[in-house]
């Protein structure tokens, strides 16, 4: 399973990043680790669908970037949840748990 | 509101576009770095751990292709690229984009010249609160008579008690004032209102105030006047102090109490020129009687505002209502054979009414020429794309969509008109005062020509539309091909009949819209010259003419009062004295108008013709002349003798011209019967003693009137105009006329001095204004057309070089090739004619009021402006005729 490629709705991918970022703020290659590391190596997440995503949440205003030193001085764009951001992945996690909810029972249902 | 944020993300982007894709490349090579670091720390060997990292995280070139989808505005970014591979493209071509953006700024700038005038005089509303409801209100006397009768002071006022009808009425009483005091005697324009005139019109004075309870509650002429901007400035230095300040006017002590704002104007009509000063009165002294009389009637007109609530039909109607109750009331001063009645009119419409249908006339003949514009762009483009379609086969094969071919193309031509527009513009901007400079001076507002607002947006609104309509047929049409045979190198089996076929039909409509603006351009200059060359009934040349306004002091001890007719006819007794002594002078003579030197009231008269005993009623337009007018002006005597001295008053006598003596004593000798002149109840009886040629009184393209003249010693006015006929050049005496004025009377003011040549032209600066500017359309239209037709027919030639040099090398003469050549642009031409034929004569009745003595279907003009237009047609065929004659068979069989 680590190097299947799973594929993932958009809209989950973006809550999933904000829920990685949610303690300490983290550049690309970190947040692409911390997602390996939290889905327990289900999700191996590609540039070219992590980099956009951070776009994205850039753009609505739910991420703040700025530039600085990974941990080997390495110049790197470190993301961070902006307080909106922070609103925004509180619903959308209730409304996840919601919607797996009800799709469970039904799948369950004979 | 994140769709809101992210637009806004978005539009920061786009101008930081190459600073993002950098630093993307930074972040993304970093993170690779990290990735093969990790790998190596796992223990990797180091190619093993980049491609391991590489494997990882997917293609770079795609993860940068996802990103920039995020932050750009694909559209947008298509956009700007066709943009500037259009502009690229344009540029390469210099000659057919510098032909196209002229076109086009041709167009785009004669349309928003003329729309700008459309926009200033009759779409803009008149510049005061509710202007819709300000009405101009004239009276009729006899049902069916077009000239309008003054007002009696009885009758304003019980216009003023119509509440329901008026909220506000004035009078509208224009004067020639006398401003004395200054260095040269002033003619300034005055205007007699009401109290409430500016109350009516709701504006406030720029300096002090306006009428108040002073000025209304005085019998006669109240002292305070209101003063125009310009007339501050002008004859009071502009001085801010001017307030309180006394002038004369008339002999009489006027005082400043306001100045108006520069700008504002009296909406209606003056003797001359803009009003100078306003003033307001009783009127219960002269002019007027102390008692007022409903039957003399002195007040020209008024201007009301409506009651609020009540429309314009409404008002006529209890109007229509009073009259009839007024009839009733005062049967002694309302004959039964008279139905006097009030007439309320728009007061916008009322100004402009006259000009109208001129200006939506321009208006037509230039959006022909912009059609004629667009045309000729979209076939240049049609032309273009032929020559085009390798690259677009190409751009096809590799894979752009129909509609992005299109899009190219549509953009190119917006392009185009975009820039055509900016100097159309420019060309509208600088068109203006060279109209002034010909328009004539009745247009209302057309001083306050400026490009504006409205203007604008219309310049851009119609380069917009314009550029994407003709750009988008010309694209629809290149992106249709076959990639197969377009592709190969130097594909000239490219035009399709179909092709061909729409490019001919553009031409012919481009000569079919020449033809009717031809034809157009040459009825009306007709109907110039037929004015230009009718006989004005007296010789105009050598004559110089002018006029004086002898001051009326309301205070009778004042000097010189020529409120007496004796000392009237004394002053002009010596003038006349004066000016024949002048050297160089062959006659000279005074009366109260000359010939062709604007409109005029006609008086009511009574023919004594002897069909009934009261004698027929009629109107005349009535002028008091010296004894040697006739002589002065050359205008011939028919019958009977002109005045002499003699004729002081003693025994009125008058003289009738032929189109009178037609009209109320047709079949008997007019000699020895009576006219009189009727004001009010009394008619003034004069026996006419001749009978004069008739005289064109008000323009050179009215029918002639009916003209009563009476000596100036029997009856003698205020208002005067001298006439002086010299042997040499007029206009050198004119000082020598002023100087003997002024030792009869230095305080008379001159104005309005003229040869009577001038006077002439001036009549007819209308029509000469409409002739030079669709004239100046239809030559511009005949210059598109032609090279609509040059560009079409060369073309062809190009494209049958191999037949036609299959056809040399066959034994055809030149002739013949020239012959084939100009029969297809013939055709061409002949087909646009006929169809032009047909729209023009459906144009041509909306010419129908401006055509004098030239019938709309006129054979003449028509056939000789088809024959121009042909010959215009073959000359454009000449030049590619001779190319298609210089063919080399050989080099033309051998070309692919």
């Amino acid at each position: 399973m680590n190097k299947e490629k799973s594929a993932l709705l958009q809209g989950t991918l973006d809550m999933l990043i904000l829920k990685a970022l949610q303690l300490e703020p983290m550049h690309g290659f970190g947040l692409s680790n911390r997602l390996g590391q939290m889905s327990k190596g289900v999700f191996q997440v590609e540039m070219g669908s992590l980099y956009p995503a951070l776009c994205r949440l850039e753009a609505r205003g739910w991420l703040k970037a700025k530039w600085g030193t990974s941990e080997n001085n390495r110049r790197a764009r470190f993301y961070e949840l902006t307080a909106a951001g922070r609103k925004q992945l509180e619903t959308e996690a209730s409304e996840w748990s919601l919607l797996s909810s009800t799709i469970d029972a039904m799948l369950r249902a004979t | 509101m994140p769709l809101l944020r992210s637009l806004q993300f978005k539009l920061k982007c786009l101008f930081s576009r190459r600073r993002k894709e950098a630093e993307l490349a930074e972040e993304m090579h970093a993170h690779i770095e990290m990735q093969v670091e990790a790998n190596r720390a796992a223990g990797m060997a180091p190619e093993e751990a980049r491609l391991a990292a590489l494997r990882r995280l997917g293609g770079i070139d795609q993860a940068k292709e996802l990103y920039r989808d995020e932050w750009s505005i694909r559209w947008l970014e298509a956009l700007a690229r066709d943009a500037r591979h259009g502009a690229r493209v344009l540029l390469s071509s210099p000659g057919f984009t510098l032909v196209a953006i002229a076109t086009f700024a041709l167009g785009i700038g004669a349309s928003s010249a003329v729309f700008s005038i459309v926009e200033t005089v009759l779409l803009r509303p008149l510049p005061f609160p509710q202007p819709g409801r300000l009405v101009d209100v004239a009276f009729t006397l006899t049902p069916n008579a077009p000239t309008n009768v003054p007002c009696s002071v009885p009758e304003l006022e019980d216009l003023r008690g119509l509440t329901d009808v008026f909220a506000e009425v004035s009078m509208v009483f224009p004067m020639d004032g006398n401003l004395t005091g200054v260095a040269e005697p002033q003619r300034v324009e005055a205007l007699a209102v009401s109290s409430n005139y500016f109350r009516l019109l709701g504006v406030a004075p720029a300096l002090g105030r306006t009428f108040g309870t002073e000025e209304a509650s005085v019998p006669g002429w109240a002292q305070g006047c209101v003063l125009s901007h310009d007339a501050w400035k002008n004859y009071f230095g502009g001085d801010p102090a001017v307030v309180g300040k006394k002038f004369s006017m008339d002999y009489d002590t006027f005082r400043v109490v306001g100045v108006m704002p520069p700008g504002f104007r009296h909406p209606g009509r003056t003797l001359v020129a803009e009003v100078d000063v306003w003033f307001t009165g009783g009127l219960r002294t002269a002019p007027f009687t102390e008692t007022p009389k409903r039957d003399y009637r002195l007040i020209p007109g008024a201007i009301g505002r409506l009651a609020p609530g009540v429309s314009p039909a409404a008002a006529q109607a209890r109007l229509d209502h009073f009259a009839a109750r007024v009839r009733n009331d005062f049967p002694r001063d309302y004959r039964s054979t008279e139905r006097w009645a009030p007439h309320a009119r728009g007061l916008q419409e009322m100004l402009v009414g006259e000009v109208r249908s001129s200006i939506w006339l321009l208006f037509g003949a230039v959006v022909l020429v912009l059609l004629i514009c667009c045309a000729t762009v979209a076939n240049l483009m049609l032309v273009r794309s032929i020559a085009r379609r390798q690259e677009m086969a190409v751009r096809c094969a590799l894979g752009a969509s129909r509609s992005a071919i299109v899009r190219q193309l549509v953009v190119e031509s917006v392009l185009i008109a975009a820039v055509g527009g900016i100097g159309g513009l420019l060309l509208a901007y600088n068109l203006p005062p060279l109209l002034l400079a010909l328009a004539p001076q009745s247009v209302p507002h057309l001083n306050e020509l400026s490009v504006n607002g409205p203007v604008l947006a219309f310049a851009l609104g119609m380069s917009g539309v314009t550029g994407l309509l003709f750009g988008l047929l010309p694209a629809l049409r290149a992106s249709k091909f076959e990639l197969g045979p377009d592709l190969k190198v130097g594909g000239r089996t490219g035009a399709a009949p179909t092709a061909q076929r729409r490019r001919l039909a553009l031409v012919a409509a481009q000569v079919a819209l020449s033809m009717m603006l031809l034809a157009g351009a040459g009825l009306l200059l007709r109907s110039f010259l037929n004015a230009w060359q009718t006989a004005p009934g007296f010789e105009p040349r050598h004559v110089v003419t002018g006029r004086m306004w002898l001051p009326p002091p309301t205070d009778p001890q004042a000097r010189q009062s020529y409120h007496s007719h004796e000392n009237r006819v004394r002053l002009v007794r010596e003038l006349e004295r004066r000016l024949r002594a002048i050297p160089g002078v062959e006659a000279a003579a005074i009366g109260t108008e000359v010939p062709l030197a604007g409109t005029r009231r006609a008086n009511e008269i009574v023919a004594d013709n002897g069909s009934n005993e009261a004698g027929t009623n009629g109107d005349a337009l009535v002028t008091a002349v010296s004894t040697d007018y006739f002589r002065t002006l050359g205008v011939r005597l028919l019958r009977g003798r002109t005045f002499t001295d003699a004729d002081d008053g003693r025994n009125g006598v008058a003289l009738i011209n032929a189109a009178a003596a037609e009209r109320y004593y047709a079949g008997m000798d007019p000699i020895g019967r009576r006219v009189g002149r009727r004001y009010g109840d009394t008619v003034n009886w004069c026996t006419i003693v001749g009978v004069v040629d008739n005289v064109k009184a008000e323009s050179l393209d009215r029918p002639d009137q009916p003209q009563v003249y009476v000596p100036l010693y029997q009856e003698s006015a205020l208002g005067l105009a001298f006439l002086v006929r010299t042997k040499g050049g007029a206009s050198s005496l004119v000082s020598a006329v002023r100087g003997e004025i002024h030792t009869a009377d230095a305080d008379l003011p001159i104005y309005s001095v003229f040869t009577m040549e001038e006077l002439l032209a001036r009549s007819l600066t209308q029509r000469k204004f409409i002739a030079v500017i669709i004239g100046s359309f239809a030559g511009v239209s005949l210059l598109l057309a032609g090279l609509g037709i040059y560009g079409v027919i060369a073309l062809t030639v190009t494209q049958r070089g191999r037949e036609i040099g299959l056809r040399l090398a066959l034994g055809a003469s030149h002739r013949q090739i020239t012959t084939m050549v100009l029969r297809n642009g013939l055709v061409i031409a002949c087909a646009g004619i006929g169809v032009g034929v047909l729209g023009g004569a459906l144009a041509t009745l909306a010419l129908r009021g401006l055509l004098f003595q030239t019938h709309p279907l006129d054979p003449l003009t028509w056939g000789s402006i088809a024959a121009l237009l042909l010959a215009v047609a073959a000359l454009a065929c000449w030049l590619p005729a001779r190319r298609a004659t210089k063919v080399d068979p050989m080099v033309a069989l051998r070309c692919d």
